[in-house]
């Protein structure tokens, strides 16, 4: 734990990149991961994230400072969270879903989540897996059995086949 | 060409980076991205490069991770309509299906009966509060619908669930039942069960396009289908017909208008439980679970409908409806559930618990409203029994 009272305990952080950035403790510990090394005692030198790099490590770190600025108010956390994520590719959000589950931050997967469910609202299945990168590993059979459910899940909206 | 050119390069990253995280990346995906990548090339789709380079990550992501992922907004999108997200993950591809249908059975051990898949109409409802529908009815076009009610209001339509047709068979009458409501036919992809009535229309059979139960046999009077062969996709093949249930309305000699008396018996639908309780005897051993499975599928429901009061003040039957039914009507009623058990047990469990009930809001405008051990199906299936003169009864 922090151990001197007054002075804001900073943390150095390393990316698998080898890029460094400097953090506010009490930003930092929003990942458990972090806050058990806080807590265990080793987290004085530099942390070396190894599954992090450092483009996604300066996102991770500027939602960090950002979201543990402002007072416990749920309304205002989420718009921070929803104004941080707007501008996030597709590659970026799931750099950010792995950075998250490395760094046990549950908050910032949670956002991520609801970032994707929004982007995938009322889209066709091809839009979805051409935007994600993702094969249809389907059989005929099941591609149809799969045709069913969506036009039944979606009967009567209109699902957005392109941008 | 720079765009290739900065376009492999990332995917060069990309490839370490999915090593050192030690998932295994399908090279079949890679070598498809590459001659996507060929291909969008040649026509000179520079925008469509890009972005395709951009996935790669969410083809190579960890189940566990699509996993969290999908549990997380299966838990935020807990309601209609913005419960459909739920099922666009499921329709992605097979790996995005699993982590789906995972995250739902999960969630159904906390809350059984909450209706996300078209598979879902056929599981038992929620055990407290009923699910409450809404059922319109198109006279011109013999045609009912069946719709999950988001909102209190009987104006609202809701979200579609079912339609149902109905068709004059010899001296028969049948109702297909469907997920489309633009094909009701039995050949269709969306069939999922029928209802058939006898001539004086006062005794009925519920056919199911599924089996209730591994053991089950299609009917005899069924032509033979293919059967339901992948567990991953809802099977919605039209296949064979399986009885599911009977109603039956008593003959009414003393009063010629006097209420109706139904009597249903049902094979109850799986419960997301009964389905946990399986699985986990699979896992741990063969033997435990041949066991327990007769029992299950022996037990049967058998449903009675609550005798009115006659009301001498207002001259008429009376039901209590709880403000879900307006208008007074012989087709409105409330069933009873009784349970049956050869194999003993939960039998006597809450004997005058309403698990069905069905009345008039409109002209043609009724609700719906079930729990278990009834599924939507079966419900909707037993409603529609009431519409349609009863020869003998009235």
């Amino acid at each position: 734990m922090a151990a001197e009272t007054g002075t804001p305990t900073t943390l150095t952080l390393k990316s698998n990149d080898d890029e460094l950035f400097s953090v506010a403790e009490s930003a930092a510990i929003l990942s458990v991961t972090i806050r058990n090394m806080v807590e265990d005692g080793c987290a004085g030198g530099v942390i070396p994230l190894d599954n992090v790099d450092g483009k996604t490590l300066a996102s991770v770190i500027t939602y960090m400072n950002g979201i543990s600025a402002i007072p416990a108010d749920e309304e205002k956390k989420k718009s921070y969270r929803d104004k941080f994520l707007s501008d996030k590719d597709f590659e970026t959000l799931a750099d950010m879903v792995l950075a998250a589950n490395y760094l046990n931050m549950s908050c910032l997967m949670d956002a991520v989540s609801a970032k994707i469910a929004q982007v995938m609202e009322k889209k066709s299945v091809g839009w979805v897996r051409r935007k994600f990168g993702i094969e249809n590993d389907y059989t005929p059979e099941e591609e149809a059995a799969v045709k069913e459910e969506h036009k039944w899940t979606f009967e009567g909206v209109e699902t957005d086949d392109d941008n | 060409m720079s765009l290739r050119r900065s376009y492999l390069s990332r995917r060069i990253i990309h490839r370490s980076f999915t090593l050192s995280n030690s998932h295994k990346s399908s090279k079949s995906t890679e070598i498809q991205s590459i001659c996507r990548e060929i291909e969008f090339d040649n026509n000179g789709g520079g925008f469509e490069l890009a972005e395709d380079s951009n996935s790669i990550s969410w083809a190579g992501m960890p189940p566990e991770l699509l996993g969290e992922i999908i549990q997380r907004v299966e838990a935020s999108e807990d309601k209609w309509p913005q419960r459909q997200n739920v099922v666009a993950f499921g329709c992605v591809c097979k790996r995005w299906r699993d982590a789906t249908r995972e995250a739902v059975e999960k969630s159904s051990l906390r809350q059984p009966g909450k209706i996300t898949f078209p598979s879902s109409l056929k599981k038992q409802g929620p055990r407290d509060s009923p699910i409450q529908c809404l059922i319109k009815r198109d006279k011109k076009n013999a045609t009912f619908y069946l719709y999950l009610s988001l909102t209190p209001s009987f104006m609202d339509k809701g979200k579609f669930l079912l339609a149902a047709r109905k068709y004059r068979n010899g001296a028969h009458t049948e109702y297909i039942i469907s997920l489309d409501a633009d094909d009701l036919s039995q050949g269709s992809k969306a069939y999922v069960g029928k209802l058939r009535s006898d001539f004086l229309g006062t005794n009925f059979t519920i056919y199911d396009s599924q089996p209730p139960h591994s053991g089950a046999k299609p009917s005899s009077r069924s032509k033979s289908g293919r059967r339901v062969g992948s567990k991953q996709i809802s099977p919605q093949i039209p296949s064979s017909n399986f009885e599911v249930g009977h109603v039956s309305y008593k003959f009414n000699l003393l009063k010629s208008r006097g209420p109706r008396r139904m009597l249903c018996s049902l094979t109850p639908p799986f419960s997301d439980e009964k389905f946990q309780t399986d699985k986990i005897n699979r896992d741990n051993s063969e033997n435990t679970k041949k066991l327990e499975c007769p029992s299950v599928q022996e037990c049967t429901t058998v449903l009675k409908n609550k005798a009115p009061r006659w009301h001498e003040h207002l001259e008429c039957w009376c039901l209590n409806f709880h403000g879900r039914v307006t208008v007074a009507s012989v087709k409105n009623f409330q069933l009873a559930a009784t349970m049956v058990d050869q194999g003993g047990g939960k039998g006597g469990d809450g004997d005058e618990t309403v698990v069905l009930q069905f009345g008039k809001v409109g002209v043609d405008t009724f609700t719906m409203d079930y729990r278990r051990p009834l599924s939507a199906f079966q419900a909707f299936a037993i409603c529609l029994t009431s519409f349609g003169t009863k020869l003998a009864c009235e």
